[in-house]
């Protein structure tokens, strides 16, 4: 029951964070709703690794010949990686929107497209 | 015998298996040929024409004769434009640099592949 | 010594970029030499394994944090669980053509760049880029792939927007930071089922065990069209031209250099799948195979009618990139299909697709450094404003002539040779494709005489130029002396790196 409830969410943050992402104008938003994507891989990837009726894995107090089986813990050290990342990724992001803003006084990606055509 | 050894391999060295690709061979040919038309062209061509006439100079073929003509680059390839300009505007309008179109087509790549591929769709 | 290598290509790149902040608060020459020398070590070290590898054939592996780093799987599991990095043929050519170019790139940059206070974080961030490009190259493991893919991504969306100043640099470095962020979250998704299904990052493993559910189909295409997105391939293409022509000039080579790279992993990734099984690997080079006649034609038609000369090389380099994709996808559309297919043209496809990823590697990087230097002269983008260069700078001149005939594909130099193998071999598939691509290449020939005629040619302009450092004249001619070397002698690298490298891919 509850693995369900995991992947519901999940599909949740994906559909609001892709839906946010295509037709938010704000630069800000943009960042934002890629930080809710994130955050729903992040979710996904880590209730890969349920098991039922399992301890957390720390290895050290658990007693020596009892049968205990516990979550695997390599997406769990995976996602923390990936949550880094994503900090990182959102410093960056806003750094550069800020620049944005002060170079050109404006936020909106409709008046912001400076390229010139070809013609 | 030694010339067939030889000439082995020389064939060797400018032959590749699955390309007919001998460039030493036609860059001696070009060089060859190069030297040939120098040494011609001064044995025999007449070298009493003069440089400062109009016959040197270009030959434009309109109503303006000066030489401070300059054609810009964006207007080059003009009649190649023009002809296809109805592909150009299609093109044109597709490509707006909004950063939210980039992730458009992306998903739009992403669902068509994943009905492509997992057999749905073709 | 050789058995520590693998790490060390990550490592000493890491090294530096950490030490050079602190090296150039105190002397600004050091900082300049120490990046010099680390970029030289990992130079040296990669051409030093390069005949045991490639020769003997040997595969190097290593496994992080292990007593014995070259056992790969321990003693009692039945699957690989550290962090594993593996050279083998196909990684070795890309580390190969990465490092040397790497280093003639930071050479022409030390003095492109003018000194202020920020020159510091240009060769941080540079080297750091060298270290995700490495890591890519010798990654074993999906993840370790995942976390190299975001290092080279971060490092060079700082780069692109590297001149704060103007009004477009920091949108076009947010536009591309976005691009890669959210390309590598699907990227990560994709990986996500994969560990779902068998519990194991390691790509050797997932070779093996792979079968081909519903599941894997769908990470296929999830794990696929992220890389594809970074490397250029039409419909996903529209960021290209807007991150290159507002970054630096060695700063779009480099870009270049990661996108030939994220290409590396596309091949990896469809080889490790395709080889398993024909069902996959038939539709899947009919893909690639799509995608790259379509950005062939979209990039250089494009490209005809642009008068920014940065923006009509962006689009150059996505129409090259769909050379690429048709020699590989002809040769996995054919690699499983149980007749002489393969043996008889499918390989070399391959073999084509792979020598256009050095050429282009090389002569792009050369066309872009080439526009640095006319931006730097005519303080300006725009093809209208710039005529005859070529009275007073002929060096310039003889480089970008070459530079622009190999690209169009003009014999004696390396263009030609790869375009006609791609042309032989796809002829004998399907000749409408060969015609899709000589024509292309006409048009090719047709935008760079364009460029040659406005920037080059032309009355002369009033100011002279100044007279280029040495060192930004010393990597343009050592990147022209490799184009014309390839080109009248390509059997040597067709031997020597390309065929092991294709051998290593199929046979894996």
């Amino acid at each position: 029951m509850s693995a369900i409830v995991l992947y519901v969410t999940f599909i949740l943050l994906l559909t609001i964070g892709i839906i946010a992402l295509l037709f938010k104008r704000n630069l800000i938003k943009i960042v934002l709703a890629f930080n809710i994507l994130d955050s729903g891989i992040n979710l996904f990837f880590i209730s890969l690794g349920y098991r039922e009726n399992a301890m957390a894995p720390i290895f050290t107090l658990a007693p020596f010949d009892s049968v205990i089986t516990m979550v695997l813990p390599t997406p769990q050290a995976l996602i923390l990686t990936n949550i880094v990342i994503g900090f990182a990724t959102t410093a960056l992001m806003l750094g550069v929107a800020v620049l944005t803003y002060r170079n050109n006084n404006t936020l909106d990606t409709r008046k912001l497209r400076g390229v010139e055509e070809y013609d | 015998m030694h010339w067939l050894i030889f000439r082995d391999r020389v064939m060797n060295i400018l032959h590749v298996e699955y390309l007919h690709w001998t460039p030493l061979f036609w860059l001696g040919i070009f060089i060859g040929l190069v030297v040939v038309v120098v040494i011609i062209s001064k044995l025999f061509f007449r070298n009493d024409y003069n440089t400062v006439d109009q016959q040197s100079l270009p030959f434009y073929s309109g109503t303006s004769n000066s030489l401070l003509q300059l054609i810009t680059a964006s207007s080059l390839y003009w009649g190649f434009k023009h002809t296809l300009d109805a592909y150009f505007l299609i093109i044109k309008k597709l490509f707006i640099s909004d950063v939210e179109d980039f992730i458009q087509w992306f998903i739009i790549i992403v669902a068509g592949m994943l009905l492509i591929l997992t057999g749905v769709l073709l | 010594m050789i058995k520590h290598i693998p790490i060390l290509l990550v490592a000493i790149p890491l090294l530096a970029a950490f030490m050079i902040p602190m090296i150039g608060m105190v002397n600004r020459t050091a900082r300049t030499i120490i990046g010099a020398i680390a970029l030289g070590m990992i130079l040296a070290a990669s051409y030093y394994i390069a005949g045991d590898v490639l020769v003997h054939g040997r595969i190097l592996y290593y496994m992080v944090g292990s007593s014995n780093p070259e056992i790969v799987t321990e003693h009692g599991l039945t699957f690989p669980i550290r962090i594993g990095l593996k050279i083998d043929p196909f990684s070795l050519f890309f580390i190969i053509m990465t490092t040397t170019l790497v280093f003639i790139f930071y050479l022409f940059s030390t003095q492109y760049i003018e000194e202020n206070e920020r020159k510091n974080y240009f060769i941080v961030l540079f080297i750091s880029m060298v270290a995700g490009m490495m890591g890519l190259c010798v990654a074993n493991d999906l993840f370790t792939f995942f976390v190299f893919l975001e290092i080279l991504s971060i490092s060079s969306a700082a780069l692109v927007a590297f001149r704060t100043e103007r009004k477009h640099p920091p949108y076009a470095g947010y536009k591309y930071m976005f691009v890669s962020a959210v390309a590598t979250s699907f990227f990560l998704l994709g990986i996500a089922f994969l560990y779902a299904q068998y519990g194991s990052f390691n790509i050797d493993y997932l070779k093996e065990a792979v079968r081909g559910t519903l599941l894997d189909k769908i990470a296929i295409v999830l794990l696929i069209i992220p890389l594809a997105m970074k490397s250029g391939v039409v419909p996903m293409h529209m960021w290209i031209p807007d991150t290159y022509s507002e970054a630096p000039a060695p700063i779009s080579a480099m870009v270049k250099l990661g996108s030939l790279i994220c290409l590396y992993g596309l091949l990896r990734i469809s080889f490790l799948f395709g080889l398993s099984h024909a069902h996959v690997s038939y539709p899947l080079g009919v893909l690639f195979i799509v995608f790259g006649i379509l950005s062939m034609f979209v990039g250089v038609t494009q490209a005809l009618v642009q008068k920014d000369v940065k923006r009509l090389m962006a689009f150059h380099a996505v129409s090259q990139v769909g050379y690429m994709l048709l020699g590989m996808g002809v040769g996995l559309t054919v690699v499983k299909s149980g007749d002489a297919s393969f043996a008889l043209f499918g390989k070399v496809a391959m073999i084509g697709g792979l020598l256009h990823v050095v050429n282009n590697a090389l002569y792009k990087g050369l066309l872009f450094l080439t526009s640095g230097v006319l931006v730097r002269h005519f303080k300006t983008r725009n093809l209208d404003a710039m005529h005859g260069l070529a009275h007073y700078d002929v060096f310039t001149t003889v480089i970008f002539m070459i530079a622009a005939l190999a690209i169009s594909g003009i014999p004696p130099l390396n263009g030609f040779v790869s375009k006609i193998i791609i042309y032989e071999s796809v002829f004998q598939y399907n000749p409408v494709l060969t015609l899709i691509a000589i024509f292309v290449s006409i048009l090719t020939l047709a935008s760079f005489m364009k460029v040659f005629y406005s920037a080059f040619l032309g009355m002369p302009s009033n100011k002279r130029p100044m007279e280029q450092p040495v060192l930004i004249k010393c990597s343009m001619l050592v990147l022209a002396v490799f184009i014309v070397v390839i080109g009248i002698y390509p059997q040597g690298i067709l031997k020597a790196l390309i065929e092991p490298a294709v051998n290593a891919l199929v046979n894996f």
